[in-house]
């Protein structure tokens, strides 16, 4: 049972901001992922929880209790790392069990926790090898065994799979997916990968140059981009934001426009538009958005990923599977004018209408 | 160059060039293997056959062949049990304080003082310095008429010491001198261990619960197993050859409290002329190290 709270957090490298005046409550069994490039915080933000960075200012609680100078033993949570940071001298068993040894568990206990545990992550047959004598994907069960060997307040978790294969990686999201639910633990995880994010989350803090961009459940993060760097940031292929200018509600950009945002006009607009929501039409079609000719055409297997030259850039679209363009082809694209997100490219933030 | 054409082979360059090219490498080994023949081959085995004879100071005297008789004096021979045994408290003692001291040196710049390069070299001087000049120092220190060390006492109200000259003292005496020297050997190979050290399972560590005692016992030791096994090892190979200081400070006394077996051996083939006897003691030794090492270097392998 807890909740963690960030209150205008701020933590300085020397000069370097790594995070900026942070406000987060991380609620109950709450499975919160903070999602961001490489050197947007996040890795420091739950360092901070974990002790093992301090606030610069600011306070950090734990429920009601303030643990800026609770030394990280202190604090009851455990961590899985990037790396694993397993002990190399010691066992798959005494790894698992070092946080049981180092709290006195009574041998018959001990033994009991470890077997229960290293059943749940299908390590129960190498219980005697050393880290060095297991795959990747094994180092990290140990690893994540190590840390709900004692059933901690809060996990933290730094990339725990980014170094496991594409297979290995989806497997273990749905395990640590279903662990979490059954555990009912407040889950801090840390990726910059976007895909684990939305499979994973109850809710996504999208963090940029130490700040959180926006904060909401995966759909919301999805359909509902506050800002030019979210909408860029989610959705794989990325969403496509071509620069333009809006008048009367019409979107124009070389060769490329789109009516029905309202009334509005700005002057240095971005277009944002999913690949999902772009539609392939003929050519000859009066009411396409744009035609322009095809770059190249990605066959993904469930469907097809066309590019089309727009100007300087390229605009992808979700085909059908059975599309049936070839390169050089004129194309003409249709937009869902109500899937569509107008940006100010000044502030970079959403522009309703 | 060699070269090998596919339809004719063609030869370039003269024999001459040819012989250096292919003979070159055993050409410039030459040099080494003849030193190594002068001065370590031949010695070894000029030992193994100096330790199964009699010989007389008299060189117009043949040798006389006495099987393992030399080796069965060593077993009653008093002065030599006394010698194995000062060698032994000496490496152990000296070894010890060698070790903890290092590693404490090493773990304390480590951790707090990192960035004072400076006090790096200041303590690696004693090593760098030839032993003769770090005996002859240490005599100089210990003199007991005008030496700082009596120097300090007396000032400090404290009585003064024949410090290589007591026989409760003089073992003492060298034991420090040699720690002086050779801690920094010590400190130096924990310091690098230590830098190497990985920083993740600390902070998995800390997280699990342990407190930096708890690290260093379960984490820093287990990680420096394999550097401090070197280091014990080159060390208790030198202590249990310790010369130069004993020669200098004492000479093996008083009352042979400080005769080690390297003095020892000097004394029996230079100053009892009995050159056979000392070459199977050197053997004894040669032996001693060689299995203590064999050892050391299994137990290290183990452990990894």
């Amino acid at each position: 049972m807890a909740s963690v709270r960030f209150d205008n957090v701020t933590k300085k490298f020397g000069e370097f901001v790594a995070v900026h005046d942070f406000n987060l409550e991380i609620r109950d069994k709450e499975f919160l992922v903070l999602l961001g490039p490489s050197g947007c915080g996040k890795t420091t933000t739950m360092r901070m929880v974990a002790g093992l960075e301090e606030a610069t200012t600011g306070d950090i609680y734990i429920n009601s209790e303030r643990i800026n100078d609770v030394l990280p033993k202190y604090r009851d949570v455990a961590m899985v790392f990037q790396s694993y940071a397993l002990y190399p001298h010691l066992s798959v068993e005494d790894n698992i069990g070092y946080p049981l040894k180092i709290r006195k568990v009574p041998p018959e206990e001990y033994k009991r926790r470890i077997g229960e545990v290293a059943r749940r992550v299908e390590l129960d047959t190498m219980l005697k090898r050393l880290p060095k004598e297991l795959s990747g994907g094994q180092r990290q069960r140990v690893a994540l065994a190590r840390a709900i060997v004692r059933t901690p307040r809060v996990f933290l978790m730094d990339e725990p799979l980014s170094n496991l294969d594409a297979k290995l990686r989806t497997q273990m999201r749905a395990e640590l997916k279903h662990l979490q639910h059954e555990l009912q633990v407040t889950t801090i995880y840390v990726t910059h990968d976007q895909i684990e994010a939305m499979t994973l989350a109850h809710r996504v803090a999208v963090m940029n140059r130490g700040v959180i961009e926006q904060l909401g459940t995966p759909r919301e993060i999805y359909n509902d981009p506050r800002t030019l760097f979210v909408a860029g940031f989610i959705g794989s292929p990325a969403m496509n934001l071509i620069p333009g200018e809006v008048k009367d509600g019409v979107f124009a950009s070389a060769g490329l426009r789109v009516g029905g945002a309202g009334r509005i006009s700005i002057a240095r607009a971005v277009l944002g538009v999913r690949p999902e929501d772009v539609h392939a039409a003929s050519a000859e079609d009066p009411d396409v958005n744009l035609v322009a000719s095809i770059y190249s055409v990605e066959l993904t297997g469930e469907n097809t990923l066309v590019s089309l030259q727009l100007g300087g850039r390229l605009m992808t679209l979700r085909a059908d599977k059975n599309f049936a363009g070839q390169i050089d082809q004129r194309l003409g694209v249709r937009i869902e004018t109500d899937r569509m997100f107008l940006f100010d490219a000044e502030t970079e933030r959403r522009v309703d209408f | 160059m060699l070269q090998t054409g596919k339809s004719a082979s063609v030869r370039r360059g003269g024999p001459l060039e040819q012989w250096t090219e292919r003979h070159l490498r055993y050409l410039m080994l030459a040099p080494t293997v003849l030193i190594l023949l002068a001065l370590t081959i031949f010695p070894s085995v000029y030992m193994f056959y100096a330790a199964v004879h009699r010989i007389s100071p008299n060189p117009d005297l043949p040798w006389e062949f006495v099987g393992a008789g030399n080796f069965a004096r060593l077993i009653s021979d008093p002065q030599f049990h006394v010698a194995l045994r000062n060698t032994v408290v000496f490496t152990i003692v000296a070894v010890t304080l060698e070790f903890l001291l290092g590693l404490g040196l090493a773990l304390l710049l480590d951790r707090f003082i990192r960035r004072l390069s400076f006090l790096k070299t200041v303590l690696m001087i004693p090593m760098m310095l030839p032993p003769i000049a770090v005996a002859i120092t240490w005599k100089l220190i210990y003199e007991p008429q005008f030496g700082v060390l009596n120097e300090i006492m007396f000032l400090l109200g404290l009585p003064v010491q024949a410090w290589a000259g007591d026989v409760n003292l003089a073992m003492f005496s060298i034991i420090v001198a040699d720690v002086w020297q050779w801690t920094p050997f010590i400190f130096l190979l924990m310091l690098a261990g230590l830098a190497s050290l990985p920083v993740e399972p600390y902070e998995a560590a800390a997280l699990d619960g342990a407190s930096s005692w708890r690290q260093f016992w379960d984490l820093t030791l287990p990680f420096l197993k394999p550097v401090i096994a070197i280091a014990l090892l080159l060390r208790v190979m030198d202590a249990l050859r310790l010369f130069d200081l004993v020669f200098i400070l004492t000479g093996g006394g008083p009352a042979d409290r400080t005769k080690v077996l390297s003095l020892y051996i000097y004394q029996v083939a230079y100053r009892f002329a009995d050159p056979g006897y000392a070459a199977a003691m050197s053997l004894f030794v040669l032996f001693v190290t060689i299995v203590l090492s064999t050892w050391f270097m299994k137990r290290m392998r183990l452990a990894e």
